[in-house]
């Protein structure tokens, strides 16, 4: 009876084993399916949620602190699209959409911190020239 | 007619008055709306909103194949408190309160605990619970009334956004059928239909029609989006359970705070 249970029981085991080994890429598989859902959804979501032109306009008049406030400041996503989800789509929606609004606001933050820029040092030499044009027909007087 | 309906109409027609731009003063008109609310909120019968529980089963539709949602609902009024319990697709435990939302697995003791510089909002609730209002709570944000049409029991009312935002918001029209919301459209600066909500099967209590199915539609260049929820059973003033009531994570789960 124990030789005949003994065979059983490794052919058994044998198989459960073959299917936990094989079933683990396909369940890592679904998770990581999860986890790049609620990246692309969160990306999409700061995307909207995010004004780009508030922002430039904050880096053109704000400059360097401007662009420190908008790498600083945090973001709520919306509870609606956390509900009902995986704590696992929870934890990369959340992640992925505070990583995405903070690079929008830095981002354009800069574009108009670099436009505030090209336009006072344009100002500035336009000024420098007419200033010394005016110079030079003083002294001519 | 009975007094407590004579005063109620008395208080609507107020409401009305206060929305338009007779009284400049923002503060005078915010403490007047904030007065007249919890007026209107005692109002009609002496029945007053404590609690709402309700089942509740939400499709949600964006680019593929609608995500489907059931739960129960549990809202205090007094302490301003929305715990929704989620069965399926997976249970799943959020409560809404302040500034904090706390999500709670009960199956795998995972919670996460998010606190944010603003409220914590649900829109399919606000969207119901905001049938309590006349308005719909657009006086409050500054809205004007600027016309109104009614044809029989239909009464369509256009409302124009606060002038500091009127170059980023639409008017908003709402639609009443013999005092029942049906629907609500959102327009941009331009006239283009942004987001609509359409309500139907309505509850009465305490006066006031509360809608159990409500569809929102919004469309814009990045996405199309349908939501839609059905309330099942509702209760209004039912005793809350202790277990909602008396909200506690259970020793030993693993929380993540997350500082927004």
């Amino acid at each position: 009876m124990v030789k005949l249970f003994k065979p059983n029981l490794t052919k058994f085991l044998c198989v459960s084993l073959a299917l936990v080994i094989f079933s683990l890429p396909m369940l890592a598989e679904i998770a990581l399916s999860q986890v790049q859902e609620a990246v692309i959804e969160a990306e999409a979501q700061a995307d909207r949620d995010t004004s780009k032109l508030l922002w430039f306009a904050v880096g053109c008049i704000g400059s360097l602190i401007g662009i420190a406030i908008a790498s600083l400041i945090d973001s709520r996503p919306p509870q609606a699209a956390l509900l009902g989800k995986s704590p696992e789509y929870v934890a990369s929606y959340t992640d992925a959409y505070s990583r995405r609004c903070k690079s929008i606001r830095t981002k354009y933050g800069l574009y108009g911190c670099g436009t505030s820029i090209v336009l006072y040092g344009l100002f500035y030499l336009v000024l420098f020239v007419w200033l010394a044009s005016e110079e030079e027909n003083l002294y001519y007087y | 007619m009975s007094p407590a309906i004579r005063e109620g109409r008395t208080l609507r027609k107020i409401f009305l008055i206060l929305s338009t731009k007779s009284l400049k003063h923002w503060s005078i008109k915010t403490a007047s709306m904030v007065l007249l609310m919890i007026g209107l909120c005692s109002v009609a019968n002496g029945e007053v909103l404590r609690t709402f529980i309700s089942e509740f089963h939400r499709e949600f539709t964006n680019r593929g194949a609608p995500e489907t949602l059931d739960g129960t609902v549990f809202y205090d009024v007094a302490s301003k408190k929305l715990t929704i319990e989620v069965r399926e697709p997976l249970r799943q435990w959020m409560i809404l309160q302040g500034f904090e939302t706390l999500i709670y697995y009960p199956d795998k003791q995972q919670a996460f605990r998010l606190k944010s510089q603003t409220d914590a909002i649900m829109p399919f609730f606000v969207v119901f619970i905001g049938c309590m209002q006349e308005d719909f709570g657009l006086g409050i944000l500054g809205y004007t009334l600027a016309r109104h049409e009614k044809k029989g029991s239909i009464l369509t009312s256009f409302w124009r956004p606060p002038k500091n935002l009127v170059k980023l918001l639409g008017e908003t029209i709402l639609v009443h059928d013999a005092n029942r919301l049906v629907r609500v459209e959102y327009r941009s600066p331009k006239g283009t239909l942004l987001r609509e909500g359409i309500f139907n099967r309505h509850a009465l209590f305490g006066g006031y029609y509360f809608p159990l199915e409500i569809s929102i539609s919004s469309k814009s260049k990045q996405e199309s989006t349908l939501e839609k929820v059905t309330y099942i059973n509702p209760r209004f003033n039912a005793a809350l359970p202790a277990a909602v009531k008396d909200f506690k994570l259970p020793p030993g789960v693993q929380v993540k705070e997350v500082d927004w």
